[in-house]
Formats: structure tokens, C-alpha cells, sequence
């Protein structure tokens, strides 16, 4: 059974409000645009006509709570569960002051491109979008592969029901503080959730042939968009900005002599793995690094594969806790008999 | 004239590299192939240095560290065992198994350090050269 409170879209955006009432207090999700679309906005003032649904994925939220480090802002967010598991990610690794953010997952029923065909009206209802993008093959590649759409991530989740009613759940101390003058609580089972989840399967991941990642990174212009947009790659002075991991200049003269031959771009897999490594403890596989890309290399099946993994490897699945260590700032003593040779 | 493989070796300098000097010292002999890069501490050692040095000529790349329990800063070796171990997963989902290897050596296994590199040289040989090569 899960406790939480009760409720309906409306009086969620009354409660909402009312915590706006207080000094600096702000609300990040998602608002319908004036051409159909919608958006993402940081807002303190009512009125707060946000949706709980964002059809469309460009880019991963937890990128703007990035860097919040005034202490004074309290913000509450209502984002998506890969979203906010960037976000729990980001909290673990130092890059989000979480102490005055209260972050709730809301259930997810796939999202689709903007790199794509648009159609010009999606149906309402959460359920109906599900199925509206499924059966016409709108659904993201990162969306289709996902087995966690469930608002069960961060401070609390909003969980749709059959009825048509809203869940809120928290998760979190922060998250019960937030709904502390909220109701009515109830007690509700699993079966009365409208997200119907796939069962989790432990199949191994895939694994790729150098030849196949050849041809797929082919392509690839290396302008970084998929670093720039990804949540957790945060590093201000990155590798690859330097002239280490990618020469240019006299720097490629310097490798001619040596090497006799420089294809250009150079090192473009060294890229890609390296990005794969550095986010493959934290990599929630939502796939803003494919939407990112220009030229539409199909990334979230080489990352996705190499961070499951690697955190199955560890045990360790991102964003599902705030408490859980990062796999590699933790060890154990006794693990991994078979890691030397 | 037969493949003679590039092999890059990341070495603790409190373990692993004195090893290295005393099989010096000791005449052993190992493959002129091997390329010694003295560090800090094998938890100094980012995969990316390992990933850069694949591509930019090495066959091979073994990361080097005092034995488990026994690192100089108390726990390095153990965040070490972590990440080469990640490294590897990483490489065996990209089809790329077997160019990077993590040898405990303590300082006085000068015999330990020339078998095992050694051993990784044959290894090396019999996988052929890095495709990785040249980007």
C-alpha cells in the first residue's frame, strides 16, 4: 500500500500557489506555450497553469537546477522521473545546493521528439498520449527502452489514478515537509495506479562490435552538444576543451610527424568513450545527448547500454536515492575478487 | 620482422615502480615494448588516461598498485579496483576485451612485476594490434 494525499489537478495548483505565498519562493515545470507546445519556466507569481505532462522532450531540466547555490530560494519542481533522477545524481556529486529544493517525480507516458514529424493535437489524457505515441511511432527510442516511468524518484511522486485523481507521495523528509499542510491522506494500493509499468526483466545489456560503433559515430562532427546538453556532464574545465585529448592547431602537425596520417576529426571515439565512462555511474539514459545531436547518432542505445552495466556491475541504479554513495566514491573492502589479473 | 606490442604501464610509485627499478637492479629482463609512466598513486589513474593512451598507439595499458589493504594513502587501490573494473565492463560492452589489465605488485615483487608484464606481452601478441589506433 502507499500513503499519500489525494487529490486533483486543481488543488495541486492551489497548494502550489499558496507556497508561492511565501518569501522567495519559486515553482519550476512545465506551462503550455502559446503555439501548442510546452514549455519549461521558473516562475514565483500566480496564476501557476502548469501541466502535469510534457509531451515533448528537448532537453533534461535538471540542467537548470544546476548551479542554484543562493540559499535564499526555496524552489519546488515537478518534473520527469529521468529528470529528477539527473537531478538526485547531480545532488550526489555536489552540483545542486538540495537543501531548499523540493524536486517530485510525476508519472511519465513517453514522450517524443521535436526532431521529428509533430502532430498538430495530441489527445489529453495521460493514458491516451501513451498509447496516441505508441501506436504511431512517435515514442523516443530512450522512451520506448524505458522501464521507469514511475514518479517514484526525488523528494516525492505524483502518481496518476485510475479514477482520474491525483497521488502525491513523498519520498523524502523534504518531500512530507512540503505536503505537511496538504490532504486528505489516504491509503491506496498498486493496483489503482494508471501507469501500467513494464515488469523490471534483469536481461543482460546489450553489447556492440567496434565495427558497429565505427559506422555509427561516423558521422559525428564532435561540436560537444551532447556533452553541453547532457545533466550529469558538469565538468567546467572538460578533457576535451584542452589540446590533450583533442588536437588542433600546431598540435596536429606535432601528431602528422609522429603518426604519418590524421584523419580528422580526430579521436572521435575517444570522445564518445571517454563521455561514456565519466557518465556511466550516473547516466539515467533519458537521451537529451541524442536529442542534442545534430546529426541524429543514436547515442542512448551506446550510453544506456555501457551505464547499465557498469551499475549493475555495482549494484547501483542512478537517481534511486539521495543516501546511496556514487559507485566510485565508495568500496568495499572485500569485492571484486576477479577485478586484478 | 613479427608484431612487437606497444605496452603502456601506469605504476604506483610505492609499489609498482620500485618493483620496476629492482628488476633493474636485479638484471631481470622484460619486453622493450613496455613504456613505464610513473604516478602518485594507481588511483591517480583516470580511465580517461588509460582510454587515451589505447588510442593514441599503446596495444596494451596495465594500471599498476600496491595490493589490496595495503595502498600508501590507506584506500586508493580500493577506489583503483573500482574503476579499472568499470573500465573493463565499459570495454567488453564495445567489443574491445583484454587490452587493459590492473596488477597488484608490491615494492619487493620485482620477479611478480617481470612475469606479469611478461605474460601481458604474449597476451598482447596473440590479440593482434589495436584497432583502436589512430582514432
Amino acid at each position: 500500500m502507499m500513503r499519500g494525499v489525494v487529490t486533483n489537478r486543481e488543488a495541486l495548483r492551489q497548494y502550489v500557489e499558496g507556497f508561492l505565498q511565501g518569501e522567495r519562493c519559486a515553482f519550476l515545470g512545465f506551462f503550455p506555450l502559446s503555439d501548442g507546445s510546452v514549455g519549461l519556466s521558473l516562475r514565483q507569481k500566480p496564476p501557476l497553469e502548469f501541466v502535469l505532462i510534457n509531451p515533448f522532450f528537448s532537453f533534461n531540466s535538471a540542467r537548470f537546477l544546476h548551479r542554484i547555490l543562493n540559499p535564499s530560494y526555496r524552489i519546488f519542481s515537478l518534473l520527469r522521473p529521468c529528470e529528477v533522477r539527473a537531478y538526485v545524481e547531480l545532488t550526489k556529486l555536489n552540483q545542486v545546493r538540495g537543501d531548499n529544493f523540493v524536486v517530485f517525480s510525476v508519472d511519465c507516458f513517453g514522450t517524443l521528439s521535436l526532431k521529428g514529424d509533430v502532430p498538430p493535437t495530441l489527445p489529453e489524457g495521460p493514458q491516451e498520449l501513451g498509447k496516441f505515441l505508441e501506436e504511431k511511432g512517435l515514442l523516443r527510442w530512450a522512451c520506448k527502452n524505458c522501464k521507469d516511468r514511475g514518479g517514484k524518484y526525488g523528494d516525492g511522486g505524483v502518481r496518476f489514478l485510475s479514477g482520474g485523481d491525483l497521488l502525491l507521495i513523498p519520498y523524502t523528509e523534504r518531500g512530507r515537509d512540503f505536503l505537511a499542510n496538504f490532504g486528505p491522506w489516504r491509503e491506496v494500493s498498486p493496483e489503482e495506479l494508471l501507469l501500467r509499468e513494464a515488469p523490471e526483466e534483469d536481461a543482460e545489456p546489450p553489447s556492440f562490435e567496434l565495427s558497429e560503433l565505427r559506422e555509427a559515430f561516423s558521422s559525428c562532427i564532435l561540436c560537444k552538444n551532447c556533452r553541453d546538453m547532457c545533466p550529469i556532464c558538469y565538468c567546467l574545465d572538460c578533457l576535451f576543451d584542452g589540446g590533450g585529448f583533442l588536437p588542433s592547431g600546431d598540435d596536429l602537425l606535432n601528431l602528422l610527424w609522429r603518426e604519418q596520417v590524421v584523419d580528422l576529426p580526430h579521436n572521435v571515439l575517444l570522445y564518445h568513450f571517454v563521455r561514456m565512462y565519466h557518465v556511466a555511474q550516473s547516466c539515467t539514459a533519458c537521451g537529451a545527448c541524442e536529442e542534442a545531436c545534430p546529426m541524429n547518432i543514436p547515442l542512448t542505445r551506446f550510453f544506456k547500454a555501457s551505464s547499465e552495466r557498469i551499475q549493475r556491475t555495482f549494484s547501483y541504479k542512478a537517481g534511486g536515492d539521495f543516501e546511496e554513495p556514487l559507485p566510485f566514491t565508495t568500496y568495499r573492502e572485500d569485492e571484486l575478487p576477479d577485478a586484478s589479473d | 620482422m613479427g608484431f612487437e606490442p606497444k605496452i603502456v604501464g601506469f605504476l604506483c610509485s610505492y609499489c609498482a615502480f620500485k618493483a620496476s627499478e629492482m628488476a633493474g637492479s636485479l638484471r631481470l629482463q622484460y619486453p622493450e615494448g613496455v613504456k613505464v609512466i610513473r604516478v602518485p598513486c594507481s588511483s591517480r589513474v583516470d580511465p580517461s588516461h588509460v582510454l587515451k593512451a589505447l588510442f593514441e598507439g599503446a596495444d596494451g595499458v596495465f594500471v599498476a598498485g600496491c595490493h589490496p589493504g595495503e595502498c600508501h594513502f590507506i584506500k586508493g587501490n580500493y577506489y583503483t579496483r573500482r574503476r579499472i573494473y568499470a573500465l573493463k565492463e565499459l570495454l567488453r560492452t564495445l567489443g574491445l576485451e583484454g587490452r587493459v589489465k590492473l596488477f597488484w605488485v608490491s615494492a619487493s615483487e620485482a620477479r611478480r612485476f617481470v612475469e606479469k608484464v611478461t605474460e601481458m606481452v604474449e597476451e598482447i601478441r596473440k590479440l593482434g594490434r589495436n584497432p583502436l589506433k589512430g582514432g
